[in-house]
């Protein structure tokens, strides 16, 4: 886990079956190459804060996209978001909530703290490939990365 | 003429101064005597005739001329004894005796026959007192006329001035017969002075006294005076109140004369004081009224009723009676202190006071306290009101709201549950179908050459069944969530809202050939997200039961049910039969086949939770195959008065939530 390999996308999600999925419809998409799964909040801080299992990784190069659950293990996906967004160095950092649940407060939750997107997992399968292909089209083709200085301490 | 001669003439006699021998001197006395006493004779008749003339009430005149005439008789004699000295007419000398004679033996005589008579006739001394006694009664009888007069006068000028005082003043003798009656006595009564005078008092005013009215005179026979108050009747028949103040004349003996009676009309103030009472007995409250010094002078019924002591057991006894022995001492000292600076207030602001019965018992009061300014000083009036009842329905309420806050901490457990629930449902139960249908779905695109016909087709059938779960998941989500939502209204053109939502219809049912007839519809208050969400699962349901049809109409309106306004949705679609049409708003309720009309029968239960939660009623009508008509209210809107709607189809509350 501690090779150099750029990660492109960060996958927190708990549930096998919805990663497997998840995966699956990247695989289509082509991006499954650069997807890095974590199963659980904790893991997910470790990650972006450089870490744990992850202090090796840098906050000069974050992943391009952070797809966050929100019912997860440990630390739930809210105090996930909360944490990346009060800090400096992770605050650029492109989030985007992937979720069965539409409830309201729940969304505004998670626009209170700064996410950048959410999108509801549709039950229809061929929905839910559409929606991450086009994920994918967006934040990692037309969406300009923050630079390197919008993680700096500052 | 001879005889004349003779008579008169000497004829010769001898003067009688001869047989004095002319002696001078004897002569000179008898001259001198006769002369005197013939004057003195003749003097005397003159005085007795200047007296009778000036008396003539003087008894026996003629006996005065007779006595005058012999006098005069005898003067004259004593006149001839002179002339008889120097001539001898003894002739004429002795006629004139003789003439004398005659007339001083008729005095005589008469005098004997007189003497007894005159012996009757007072003596001088007599008349003397006679005559005093009687200027002494002449005097007296002057001054009692006088007396009288000036006493007239006075007994007039009082009269008058008891005519001029207002109160009705009378007096009556001992017979009760009325012997003066004043202007004001005419006035108060109605009958004249002239009318009254002469009758019977008692009858004439049919007095109703205190007390009997021979136990009034006999108190006025000793005492000498009585007050009180009596019932007159006037001349009208009006019954006329009056304070009346008797009085007994007597004369110096002490003899009972006459009563005078002053009477003054207070009709007015009993009637005032009527008036008072009535409004102290119909208070609601124990009124009770003290003096400075805390003894009571005046209680209404619903004190004799509250405390249990009659009025006679309380008036005049200090109201501490009515106070529980604990607060005898403060209360004491509070009420001097109020009756210091009395104003109306509260008693015992913030206090719990009590009460106390007359056999010991003590129930909750509430007491206001004002001062009441008489003449006769300042009164404290009190208004006591049983709390009791009140205290056990507080404590009532009391209890029932800690039974309320209970169930609401109850109701917040568990709505807590249900959101919990719903999230739940939203999170977990979604995973799974998402699983099963997107493993299905790689199945059937990754691995369907390898399956058989058959295997692809129930392949298609898990798609399906996961697909409509996922639906009513979505749906009864949405439902949970309008019950839990506050309704925010505001004031929007319904029109709009219908517009909007005919916009937002899925694409197949906006591309199909539909007739639109939308009524311009009216303002009205609502929620207007929710009201989009009701209108856009009517008009969805329109549209798909409209589906089979070749001229589909959808119509929108307004219309009247029970004076409110009221809204409909209307289509040509396929209807129902009416006798289903109280399950229509039930949850999981649906009158189609799925393989017909695809549903999960959520969306008319939604509608009628929104409409509910407006305050509105939802109702439907239909036939078979000849369209459906939903209408609906919006519960009380400003201006309009409440509507109460019983339509033709009554749906039963109780369903569908």
């Amino acid at each position: 886990m501690t090779e150099h390999k750029e990660v492109e996308i960060l996958l927190v999600e708990d549930n096998s079956s919805d990663a497997e999925l998840t995966l699956h419809a990247f695989r289509k998409s082509k991006l499954a190459n650069q997807v890095q799964l974590v199963r659980d909040g904790a893991e997910a801080l470790d990650f972006l804060f450089c870490r744990g299992a992850f202090s090796s990784r840098r906050f000069g190069s974050p992943p391009s996209l952070v797809l966050l659950d929100l019912k997860l293990p440990k630390v739930n996906g809210l105090q996930v978001l909360e944490e990346v967004k009060r800090d400096a160095r992770t605050k650029a950092i492109p989030i985007i909530v992937l979720t069965s649940s539409k409830e309201e407060t729940d969304m505004v939750k998670s626009y209170k703290l700064g996410v950048n997107s959410y999108i509801q997992k549709p039950v229809n399968f061929g929905e839910f490939q559409d929606v991450v292909q086009q994920l994918g089209m967006y934040w990692l083709l037309l969406n300009n990365k923050p630079p390197v200085a919008a993680f700096l301490d500052k | 003429m001879e005889i004349l001669r003779k008579v008169f003439g000497s004829e010769g006699f001898m003067p009688h101064g001869m047989c004095y021998l002319w002696n001078t001197r004897l002569i000179y006395l008898h001259v001198i005597s006769d002369s005197l006493i013939a004057l003195s004779y003749f003097a005397i008749p003159v005085i007795l005739l200047w007296f009778v003339r000036k008396r003539r009430n003087v008894p026996f005149r003629w006996m005065f001329g007779l006595f005058g005439l012999f006098i005069v008789a005898c003067g004259t004699t004593h006149v001839m004894e002179v002339w008889n000295l120097w001539h001898g007419d003894y002739w004429l000398s002795g006629i004139i005796k003789a003439i004398t004679a005659v007339v001083s033996v008729a005095t005589a005589i008469l005098l004997v026959r007189l003497a007894p008579k005159a012996i009757g006739l007072p003596d001088l001394s007599d008349w003397v007192e006679a005559n005093a006694a009687l200027e002494d009664e002449v005097h007296k009888r002057r001054d009692i006329e006088l007396n009288l007069r000036t006493s007239e006068a006075a007994y007039r000028a009082q009269a008058e001035l008891l005519d001029l005082t207002h109160d009705a003043i009378f007096v009556r003798d001992m017979q009760d017969k009325i012997i003066y009656w004043n202007r004001a006595a005419e006035r108060l009564y109605g009958w004249r002075s002239a009318e009254a005078c002469g009758q019977v008092a008692r009858e004439l005013l049919q007095k109703r006294p205190p007390v009997s009215l021979a136990q009034i005179e006999a108190e006025v026979r000793a005492q000498g005076s009585w007050e009180g108050e009596i019932v007159h009747r006037s001349r009208n028949g009006a019954e006329i109140v009056v304070s009346s103040r008797w009085a007994l004349r007597t004369n110096s003996a002490g003899q009972p004369l006459s009563i005078l009676e002053s009477n003054r009309d207070i009709t007015q103030r009993k009637d005032e004081e009527q008036k008072f009472r009535n409004l102290l007995e119909s208070a609601p409250d124990a009124m009770v009224i003290v003096d400075r010094d805390g003894l009571v002078q005046i209680i209404n019924a619903q004190t004799e009723r509250l405390f249990g002591y009659s009025r006679e057991e309380l008036i005049g006894k200090p109201v501490e009676m009515l106070v529980p022995q604990r607060f005898h001492a403060q209360h004491a000292g509070h009420r001097s202190h109020y009756a210091d600076s009395p104003h109306p207030r509260e008693m015992g602001a913030g206090l719990e006071l009590a009460g106390r019965r007359k056999d010991g018992t003590e129930f909750p009061v509430e007491i206001s306290l004002s001062p009441l300014k008489t003449q006769g000083g300042t009164f404290i009036s009190s208004a006591i009101r049983n709390v009791s009842d009140r205290r056990h329905a507080e404590e009532e309420i009391r209890k029932l709201n800690s039974v309320l806050k209970d169930r609401v901490a109850e109701l917040n457990a568990v709505n807590k549950e249900l959101e919990s629930f719903s999230y739940s449902v939203s999170h977990d139960l979604r995973a799974p179908l998402r699983h099963i249908d997107g493993f299905a779905r790689i199945l059937k695109e990754e691995h369907g050459r390898e399956l058989s016909q058959d295997g692809t087709r129930y392949l298609d059938r898990v798609l399906d069944a996961a697909n409509h779960m996922g639906q009513l998941v979505d749906d009864l989500l949405n439902l949970a969530r309008i019950g839990r939502r506050e309704i925010a209204k505001q004031r929007v053109r319904l029109e709009d809202v219908v517009r909007q939502a005919i916009a937002e219809l899925p694409p197949e049912a906006r591309e199909r050939n539909i007739e639109w007839l939308i009524e311009p519809l009216a303002y009205a208050e609502c929620d207007p997200g929710l009201m989009k969400l009701a209108f856009s699962n009517l008009l969805s349901n329109s549209a798909k039961f409209t589906r089979t049809r070749e001229n589909a109409v959808i119509e929108v309106g307004e219309c009247e049910s029970r004076g409110a306004p009221a809204y409909f949705v209307r289509d040509n679609g396929v209807g129902f039969d009416p006798k289903y049409a109280d399950k229509l708003f039930g949850v999981f309720q649906r009158l189609h086949r799925q393989e017909d009309f695809e549903g999960t029968g959520i969306g008319l239960a939604t509608v009628q939770r929104i409409i509910r939660r407006h305050g509105g009623d939802i109702w439907a009508e239909a036939e078979p195959d000849r369209g459906a008509t939903f209408f609906f209210t919006l519960g009380t809107q400003p201006d309009e008065p409440s509507p109460n709607p019983q339509t033709e189809v009554v749906l039963d509350r109780t369903q569908g939530s």
